[in-house]
């Protein structure tokens, strides 16, 4: 039978739309937007197109929009970029605990460079709260990254709160949107947002592309160095297929966005009931109400979720644990870590993101199929004593 | 089926997936390359990992990594760098079968309902009436056997061996015909996790101690003349000519190590002939009577063609075996493995 999807947090299936939209510009319509001549001009119109589509998503007016090649370079721009001409007014970033690999390695990188970063711990919801933002807020803290919906455990923070907290101390306000931009209504005007990533290949558009949104009179260094492309903020040949496919990613989102957001709602909601319903010990990480609709993450007590995501891989049902990025190593998600979870559950962790294939039939399906192989593993954890051994080691909580 | 990245178990894998079987790959992570260039010779890291991943890819099957990085530190690593330090020579491959591989990976086929692990080892499992047997690969030069001897019984059972029945050069031919990226690829035959197969750097930098001189003692000859000094038993293993700082003139060898003394024995080639000696951690894969002469055959390495030898209990825990022939280098550390014909039925670790 055809796999089940259920990682759209990963990444997510090209729309045909765009596809579409994209082999024009690497068939027939191939020109540089720099040249002079009709290629060039009709690239030029092109790219301004798709940059007038992106921005509009999220309120914002296109000449504010640099692209990129995706949410990590995008966050790398904002945190290096803005912390580099800021020096003189202070030396303090803060960023949550729970930010995706991008923020908090470029924070890491900061450190390197003489900034003193203050990693923000969330609440037991993965909820990073205005109080403990201001809580972090020092003299010279000049920059603060707070993502708008994290990538684990789908929480939605309270962006605009938290951009209040921070101009009233005189900072700037960069939030990581790539898992909400498409997903949920942005508006960087109403919200107060200073700096915000986006990313194509989450929203139904081709994985290389995703920009950074910086609010006008902004000035950012560039990081990297050449011709006048983007302003100079981030130089080199556009990808314009690339980025005529995030364009139409963004404008197919506007249209399907809030019925799509519904959809997902009521299916995340059943794929959960289903699952308390057949299996006890399951723990649901994140808020109980205020996630994106399409992610359900849970813990099945007594499961090492590795062994779960591969059974179910062979089941043909594609799920994750933690992060992709996280995923081959033995070490707990430092998202679930730092929502509280103990090792032993952040192991039994699975991630379960839905989306556009996603059907009521796999709905039903996908929660059986779970339901049996949880059953089955606790079962033979029960039966096996060394197992339970194993993810005690693993836990470094007894000598095993 | 465990997937090194390496020739032979992405053959073996091909082999099971045009049989028609349902076929998992596994990649075992063992533990952490200092160097790219380490990292890629030798098997069960990152780079490995990648390789096993392509050919399991090539073959339409999945692949998934198997941390063991614990597992292996605590049964292998350090087993190995306490072996030395006791003066003995270990067998690291052995023990990494038996006490890290084998049961971790059955303990995870089962949580995903396979039903019997697969490995690139020449050697064959045969079951019958009387149980599982462990027999030598057909191809003599390939033969692994020797290092499967501690895998318990009831692991050998879910066993099989793709490549027991083949040789070498015929693997390298069905790699190349499958066109499997690995199909050139150089054998490892070190130690994995020791650098530039420097087992005496690696103790060094391990245990700075060592390097100070902390378990450094006297060389001596067999009538107990002190010849010179040495910086340490560790660095040494019985058997060893080469290395031992005694000028030229007579070629002499290690024939004992003793760590209460810290003493390291040299003496002629005869005197590294041994008579009787004896093995504990026995692992019994057949139960025989072990008594009088029945055919029984020992290895005490690897590379070597074994001799007919006597076998009696010596304890409830160690077998005494006596050679017909002097053997050379009796290794207290390393495995003797003892053969019925081409049938492993007993191993230990000689003391």
């Amino acid at each position: 039978m055809t796999p089940i999807y259920l990682d759209h947090s990963a990444t997510t299936p090209v729309d045909e739309r765009v596809v579409v939209a994209m082999n024009e510009f690497m068939l027939e319509k191939f020109g540089n937007p720099s040249s002079l001549h009709s290629f060039g001009r009709t690239a030029r119109a092109a790219l301004d197109q798709a940059r007038n589509q992106t921005a509009s998503l999220i309120g914002a007016k296109p000449e504010n929009l640099y692209f990129t090649s995706g949410g990590t370079e995008a966050d790398n721009l904002a945190l290096l970029g803005i912390s580099k001409l800021r020096k003189s007014q202070g030396d303090h970033v803060i960023v949550s605990q729970i930010e995706h690999s991008a923020v908090l390695n470029a924070a890491s990188e900061l450190e390197r460079h003489r900034f003193r970063v203050t990693r923000v711990a969330p609440d037991r919801n993965g909820t990073i709260t205005p109080e403990a933002v201001v809580a972090a807020m020092e003299d010279g803290t000049i920059l603060v990254s707070i993502m708008h919906v994290n990538n684990e455990v789908g929480t939605v923070n309270d962006i605009t709160a938290i951009a209040e907290v921070v101009h009233a101390r005189g900072a700037l306000f960069h939030t990581d949107a790539v898992q909400s931009f498409g997903k949920l209504e942005i508006d960087v005007n109403a919200m107060g947002i200073d700096l915000l990533s986006l990313s194509g290949h989450k929203i139904y558009g081709p994985k290389g592309i995703g920009a950074l949104y910086v609010r006008n009179g902004l000035e950012i260094g560039a990081r990297q160095f050449g011709g006048h492309q983007e302003s100079g903020v981030r130089p080199g040949t556009e990808n314009l297929p690339g980025i005529v496919g995030l364009g139409v990613a963004a404008a197919i989102c506007s249209e399907e966005m809030k019925n799509e957001a519904d959809r997902l709602l009521e299916l995340r909601d059943e794929f959960y009931s289903r699952l308390v319903e057949d299996l006890d010990d399951v723990l649901l990480n994140g808020h109980p109400t205020n996630r994106l609709p399409g992610n359900l993450n849970v813990s099945f007590l007594g499961v090492e979720g590795d062994s779960l995501l591969q059974a179910l891989d062979l089941e043909g049902i594609a799920v994750s644990t933690g992060s992709a990025c996280s995923s081959g190593s033995t070490k707990p998600s430092h998202v679930l870590t730092a929502i509280g979870l103990t090792d032993e559950e952040a192991h039994s962790s699975l991630r379960l993101t839905l989306g556009r294939s996603t059907s009521m039939q796999d709905v039903i399906y996908a929660s059986r199929v779970i339901s049996d192989q949880v059953s089955r593993l606790r079962e033979m954890a029960g039966l096996t004593p060394h197992r339970s051994r194993g993810i005690a080691s693993r836990a470094g909580s007894s000598a095993g | 089926m465990l997937m090194s990245g390496g020739v032979d178990s992405s053959v073996a894998a091909a082999l099971l997936v045009e049989q028609g079987h349902q076929v998992v790959g596994f990649t075992l992570k063992l533990w952490d390359a200092e160097d790219e260039e380490h990292a890629r010779k030798v098997c069960c890291t990152t780079v490995m990992a990648r390789d096993a991943g392509q050919v399991c890819a090539q073959l339409g099957i999945p692949h998934y990594t198997l941390d063991l990085r614990e597992e292996f530190k605590r049964e292998v690593i350090e087993r190995f760098e306490q072996d030395y330090l006791l003066g003995r020579t270990p067998n690291p491959c052995v023990h990494c079968n038996s006490r890290v591989k084998w049961g971790r990976v059955w303990q995870k086929a089962q949580m995903l309902k396979l039903d019997t692990i697969a490995t690139g080892h020449y050697a064959q499992t045969q079951v019958d009436e009387e149980g599982v047997h462990l027999r030598r690969g057909l191809d003599p030069d390939k033969d692994q056997s020797y290092f499967l001897w501690e895998v318990p019984r009831e692991m050998l059972a879910v066993t099989h061996f793709p490549l027991g029945g083949m040789n070498k050069s015929e693997v390298r031919e069905i790699a190349r015909r499958l066109a499997l990226p690995v199909a050139e690829k150089e054998e490892s035959q070190e130690v994995c996790f020791i650098p530039r197969d420097d087992y005496r750097g690696w103790l060094k930098s391990r245990r700075p101690d060592l390097a100070e001189g902390s378990l450094a003692g006297e060389m001596v000859d067999e009538t107990g003349k002190v010849l010179g000094n040495h910086e340490g038993f560790p660095f040494f293993t019985v058997g060893q000519r080469k290395g031992l700082g005694l000028g030229g003139g007579r070629k002499l060898f290690v024939t004992r190590i003793d760590p209460d003394s810290r003493r390291v024995f040299v003496g002629d080639e005869e005197h590294l002939d041994g008579g009787s000696f004896r093995i504990n951690r026995v692992n019994l894969l057949r139960k025989l009577p072990f008594s009088g002469e029945n055919g029984y055959l020992v290895k005490i390495r690897y590379r070597d063609p074994g001799v007919a030898v006597k076998v009696e209990w010596a304890s409830e825990t160690e077998l005494q075996l006596t050679p017909d022939k002097p053997l050379k280098s009796v290794t207290p550390g390393q495995s003797a493995v003892i053969y019925i014909g081409d049938e492993v039925v007993a191993g230990g670790i000689i003391i």
